[in-house]
């Protein structure tokens, strides 16, 4: 099951987010994330998801995100950031 | 200053952006644009979004993304703008005003979404998008960063395996550009490199923005630092961790790229040139080397580009592709004109340049003072006196010059009342602007929105016929309304005429009858039945529309008008037009005026109002009735009214063969002031008596003389209001 973004990812946003997803790595699930709804996404969003990447594949799990919306690709290029699958 | 002081100073540059917008909008219409109309209506509602993103508007920046991406597309070239599509861009630029308004007042945001809807619909046919992916190539680094918003969110969210095979693409080539940023950089490119300090976030600080607007001056990020990211388990995800390299164009100033920074403490920036690194830091200790972004452990890539498959990947991505160098004079062309347009403005805060102001005037009361003293002692004629009064005169009117402004700030908000009208009432309407740039005081421009305003639906509303109507009587089925400002004889007179139905005397003087405001057998020139409109309660409309109010307006008007020492005055022929002109002063702080004696006492008469002033000779006064009399001013008789009785002073001469008679240019035409002596003729500072005492009717003010004295300014037009002796409206309730 994909765990989905909420629309609005600014930095008040990366606290739940990072519990959120610090508890799906811990429970040594597979982190498929769906970003179709993201409306708004800073940086501070955009370093847990880096870490939860980082933290999947330091754990042998996968990691994906299965849809993003114009605006979380828009930041993800500008900040080129790397999301892709692992 | 604080956030909230940059914020209203970012309102202003909105509302400036949208005046110019609007003013764009016209030549696009008249179709006699360019690309840099375009780009400059690209540019307003790009630094709309910017700073809407900045002060978090969400929805106000939401929404000029999208009317951004359209304009991007229409700049670029890859859309051909046609009527239908400047029709859209203009009624997107109505609910962008609005939603400023919304932002600006804390409002609700305007429902949106069926714009939305049509902006990127507009923006992602088929045939633009065609158009879009082979024009790419060709587009600025700009335009390219803007393509990659191209809308289509569904088809992608929807579609997962069309963008990884996208991503497949893309990805590998932009890692591999990422591993040598010399290369990607140009040898001549400006390499900056940027580090937010760790509590770059705090206090919503978003330095994503910081990197978007380096993309903006043409730059290309190369790679996000993520070494010092912590793990998952230990971050704290309110602190900034990430650095970044970005290549920027040669030819952008390091003056502008160090701007972008300006507002940021102590983040470590780098900036250097190619091969010669000339490095400066605001923290060393911190500043990632440029060679920090290849030794980065965690090599980055840019992930999940250009989402829309419209846009088909490749040629629209070409931020990571390896050809920098074209599209660079574009961004500079583009990029270059705003920067000098900047240096040459100044903003000042309004009580700083008032205060400058009333200083002026202080002067001006001190310079007249001091010429008095001088000329008791026989001293007038010194030079130095005449060089004093020319620099205090040029002084005051170079710092009323400073708060000039021209009528198109008012003007550039009337296209979208009659567009607005227009839907509302189904008439067809052309707006003919002339003498946008005459300039006026700001408090008159301020303060003349509403009553305009007014004129303007009144125009339309019960001015116009409908087309069908208009066809009928052989008039185009398109109504003009014309608006002009204009410089006449020191005061400012903004006409606002329509060609269509004119009053209609006969069902005004009906109707003046049957709301009591005149007795049936009044007798009324055509003049007097016209000025019936401005009176209290009186509304033609045959239903209260929700357009012109409900009849509480043109009084209303007439009232505002006053109030800023205007006049408003009424031309209709019935079946042809009406033509409604309000005449102003240019400024409210300063008047030229003619000191004159009414017994002990001194006055001034506003010199705009002077026609001539005649020392009546015998039989030039004729008596009438018990206590008028009217000056034969070469065949034409003109009413006698003596100051001293109109105000009720003791004193003060009455016989018109021992005084000074006046002639002054007044509401109901010329009349003759009565005055016992001309003392002198100077300028003279207004100060208010509304401000300082209370209103006076038949004072506009009073102002200090040059020996100190007080002398109070005469307001002709009251003053000539009261003892008017020709048969006037007769009031039912005077009756």
């Amino acid at each position: 099951m994909a765990y989905v973004l909420p629309p609005r990812l600014d930095t008040a946003a990366a606290p739940p987010l990072r519990v959120a997803l610090k508890k799906l790595v811990e429970q040594a699930q597979s982190l498929t994330i769906d970003g179709s709804a993201v409306e708004q996404i800073g940086q501070a969003c955009l370093q847990v998801l880096i870490a939860a990447r980082a933290a999947a594949v330091a754990e042998g799990q996968s990691f994906a995100l299965t849809a993003v919306s114009i605006p979380f690709a828009d930041a993800a290029a500008l900040a080129a950031v790397d999301l892709s699958a692992a | 200053m604080d956030l909230d002081a940059i914020q209203q100073i970012f309102f202003q540059e909105c509302e400036e952006g949208l005046a110019g917008m609007e003013g764009a909008f016209a030549a696009l219409r008249a179709e006699n644009y360019d690309a840099e109309t375009i780009n400059g209506i690209f540019r307003a509602v790009h630094s709309i979004k910017g700073g809407a993103g900045a002060f978090g508007h969400e929805r106000l920046q939401a929404y000029t993304h999208q009317y951004e991406t359209l304009l991007d597309l229409l700049r670029s070239g890859a859309l051909t703008l046609t009527p239908a599509l400047t029709n859209l861009i203009v009624a997107a630029f109505d609910m962008l005003a609005d939603h400023v308004a919304a932002a600006r007042d804390s409002g609700e945001a305007p429902d949106d979404a069926v714009m939305l809807a049509r902006l990127i619909a507009a923006a992602s046919g088929d045939e633009a998008a065609e158009i879009a992916a082979s024009a790419a190539p060709a587009a600025s680094p700009v335009a390219e960063d803007e393509i990659s918003f191209t809308p289509a969110p569904i088809s992608l969210g929807d579609d997962f395996d069309d963008l990884m095979a996208m991503l497949g693409d893309v990805a590998p080539a932009a890692e591999s550009n990422a591993d040598d940023a010399s290369t990607v950089a140009g040898p001549q490119d400006w390499l900056v490199t940027f580090k937010p300090t760790p509590n770059a976030l705090d206090n919503g600080g978003e330095p994503l923005l910081l990197l978007r607007e380096l993309v903006r001056m043409g730059g290309r990020v190369l790679s996000c630092d993520v070494s010092a990211l912590p793990p998952l388990a230990s971050i704290d995800p309110e602190v900034s961790y990430l650095a970044w390299s970005i290549a920027v164009p040669a030819n952008v100033d390091e003056d502008d790229i160090r701007s972008v920074f300006e507002f940021t403490d102590g983040c470590a920036v780098t900036l250097s040139r190619g091969a010669a690194a000339e490095t400066t830091t605001d923290e060393l200790e911190t500043a990632v080397a440029p060679s920090a972004a290849t030794a980065a452990p965690a090599p980055v890539a840019i992930a999940a580009p250009t989402p829309s498959p419209a846009a088909t990947a490749a040629p629209v991505v070409a931020p990571s592709a390896p050809k920098p160098a074209p599209p660079a004079p574009v961004v500079a062309s583009v990029v270059a004109p705003a920067p000098t347009a900047v240096a040459q403005t100044i903003r000042v805060d309004l009580d700083k340049l008032d205060r400058l102001v009333n200083l002026v005037g202080e002067l001006v009361i001190t310079q007249a003072m001091l010429a008095q003293r001088l000329s008791e002692n026989n001293m007038a004629g010194i030079s130095e006196l005449t060089d004093l009064d020319h620099l205090t005169r040029e002084l005051q009117e170079s710092t009323m010059a400073i708060r000039a402004q021209p009528m198109k700030t008012v003007f550039s908000r009337v296209p979208r009342i009659i567009r607005e009208l227009e839907g509302e009432t189904g008439k067809r309407v052309r707006l003919d602007i002339e003498g946008e740039m005459t300039e006026v005081d700001k408090t008159v421009v301020e303060r003349i929105g509403e009553p305009l305003t007014h004129l303007i639906r009144n125009a339309v509303d019960h001015g116009l016929e409908t087309p069908e109507e208009r066809v009928a009587a052989g008039k185009p089925a398109e109504g003009v309304v014309t608006l002009s400002a204009a410089h006449h004889s020191g005061r400012i007179v903004i006409t606002v005429s329509d060609d269509g139905r004119g009053i209609d005397r006969a069902r005004v003087r009906a109707k003046a009858i049957e709301r009591g405001i005149i007795l049936p057998d009044a007798v009324l020139s055509d003049e007097e039945v016209d000025n019936l409109i401005f009176a209290p309660g009186f509304s033609t409309a045959a239903t209260v529309s929700n357009i012109s109010g409900r009849g509480v307006g043109m009084d209303v008007v007439r009232k505002n008008v006053q109030a800023l020492g205007g006049r408003i005055g009424i031309q209709s022929k019935f079946g042809s037009g009406s033509s409604f002109s309000l005449s102003l002063p240019l400024t409210l702080a300063v008047v030229d005026g003619m000191i004159v004696t009414v017994g002990d006492q001194t006055f001034v008469i506003p010199l705009s109002h002077i026609v001539e002033s005649l020392r009546p000779t015998d039989g030039a006064v004729t008596a009438i009735g018990v206590d008028g009399a009217v000056l034969d001013v070469r065949g034409s008789y003109v009413p006698i009214y003596p100051v001293a009785e109109q105000l009720g002073l003791g004193g003060g001469e009455r016989d018109p063969a021992n005084a000074v008679l006046i002639v002054v240019e007044a509401d109901h035409g010329q009349a003759a002031l009565l005055v016992d002596s001309i003392q002198d003729q100077r300028q003279v500072v207004v100060k208010s008596l509304e401000a300082n005492y209370q209103a006076i009717d038949g004072l506009a003010g009073a102002t200090i003389l040059g020996d100190g004295r007080v002398a109070l300014i005469i307001d002709v037009d009251a003053l000539t209001a009261h003892r008017v002796r020709t048969p006037r409206p007769v009031l039912a309730h005077a009756a």
